[in-house]
């Protein structure tokens, strides 16, 4: 089926919708920035971040709650205002874009050198405005299959990764993840149903093993995906499965890679069958 | 190294053995120890992730300045200032900051935290042993 103005429009709607969605969920769960108050933030390995931190702005924004305000306000804001835009002229959209990959990567960067969460997980917001910089439906066509590539290389790099680093040859090492990771919950919840269930997984390594033996695979099917796009479906199951089973084993939450999960849906249109006058766009 | 939006996305890819013994986060509220049973898994993150943050001030995220940034930043022929990597280790201003911050998790009023770094053995479960040091003591 080839690809439209329709197919574009629905990939902002539901990127907005997951966007809007995982906003609740951070919102109740305390995760805005003027809900966690930071305090203090961790160097990484990373070289884009070293240079971001040149600004400074990981050092004012501790102890400045009108700081963390303004930062919320405008990163939540901004693709609504995108959408708004979006709608009412496709030109004027592409300047909120350009604006929203600024702030996302201003918000991502500072947001994750505090306590909070890996900046790895949150790679959609970071890349997901490139693809609404594009005013052309080829451009928007080719950059949303490079965001697709990229999820796949997310997953099947974290395979391949197991293989390289050797943890999946180690048979006992789903028991040193899950002490390593649940060490103060164990701890300081001993004799709870939950704690009871990882330490039945610890101390019997064949079933953590067989655990991390199929999470390996999982991520390594998403190699198919660079070769065919036929078994995207199935890649999607493959990938709320790692994100039921993060929370429920590893209490991680995945949930901010959603927004990829739309390069999976929506991969099957084509583009060399859409008739040439729909290739350029108007507002 | 790693130039964003490109990590190293490993999700527990090195070997990871079974140790002997760990050194295990208490959290002790008004004389009462946090349980993660009582939170969610968000929850209990906001509660255990300052304290590794701050533990790892200097062992880990002051030391990478010392050991990599400022050797790598120069190798490009940048100056990485040491006030915009370093942090300082201040126990108080930590503590008072983390004792109004559990007060909007644990939804109680905190009169007093201790934060304790145990050593625990592993035999079938994790058993605590008497030995502890105080967070104030781990950053100096």
């Amino acid at each position: 089926m080839p690809i439209t103005e329709k197919y574009r429009k629905n990939v902002v709607y539901a990127y907005c919708i997951i966007f809007y969605l995982l906003m609740l969920f951070k919102w109740w769960n305390g995760l805005f920035l003027y809900q966690l108050q930071p305090s203090l933030f961790n160097n990484r390995f990373d070289l884009f971040t070293w240079l971001f931190m040149k600004t400074g702005i990981h050092q004012w924004l501790p102890h400045n709650s009108a700081g963390w305000v303004l930062f919320d306000v405008t990163f939540y804001a901004l693709p609504g205002l995108f959408l708004f835009t979006y709608i009412k002229s496709l030109r004027a959209s592409v300047i909120v874009a350009f604006l929203m990959l600024l702030v996302n990567w201003t918000y991502i960067q500072t947001y994750t050198l505090y306590p909070t969460n890996s900046i790895e997980s949150y790679t959609a917001w970071l890349l997901f405005p490139l693809l609404f910089l594009a005013i052309n439906l080829k451009s928007f066509y080719l950059i949303f299959h490079g965001l697709r590539y990229f999820f796949l290389f997310f997953f099947a790099s974290a395979g391949v990764w197991k293989l390289v680093q050797g943890g999946v040859f180690y048979t006992e090492e789903m028991s040193g993840v899950l002490l390593y990771q649940h060490k103060e919950y164990l701890t300081s919840s001993p004799n709870y149903w939950y704690s009871d269930l990882i330490y039945g997984m610890i101390i019997h390594p064949a079933i953590g093993y067989g655990l991390y033996i199929a999470g390996t695979v999982l991520e390594l099917v998403f190699i198919i995906g660079f070769f065919t796009r036929k078994y995207d479906k199935v890649l999607i199951a493959a990938f709320i499965t790692f994100l039921v089973m993060d929370v429920l084993i590893m209490r991680i939450n995945y949930f901010e890679t959603l927004p990829f999960v739309l390069t999976l849906y929506y991969s099957r249109k084509s583009f060399s069958a859409i008739p040439p006058a729909l290739l350029i766009e108007v507002d | 190294m790693v130039v964003s939006p490109f990590y190293h996305y490993g999700m527990y890819s090195e070997v990871i053995r079974v140790k002997a013994s760990y050194e295990v986060f208490e959290i002790w509220v008004n004389g009462e120890r946090l349980q993660g049973k009582d939170f969610s898994a968000q929850q209990w993150d906001q509660v255990i992730l300052p304290v590794q943050y701050f533990a790892a001030l200097n062992t880990k995220s002051n030391p990478l300045y010392f050991n990599e940034i400022k050797r790598l930043m120069a190798k490009i022929g940048l100056k990485a200032d040491e006030e915009k990597y370093v942090a300082t280790c201040n126990y108080n201003q930590f503590q008072w900051w983390y004792k109004q911050y559990l007060n909007h998790i644990v939804k109680r009023d905190v009169a007093g935290v201790k934060i304790l770094s145990r050593g625990y053995i592993f035999q079938q479960t994790l058993k605590p042993t008497s030995t502890y040091t105080d967070l104030s003591a781990l950053c100096q």
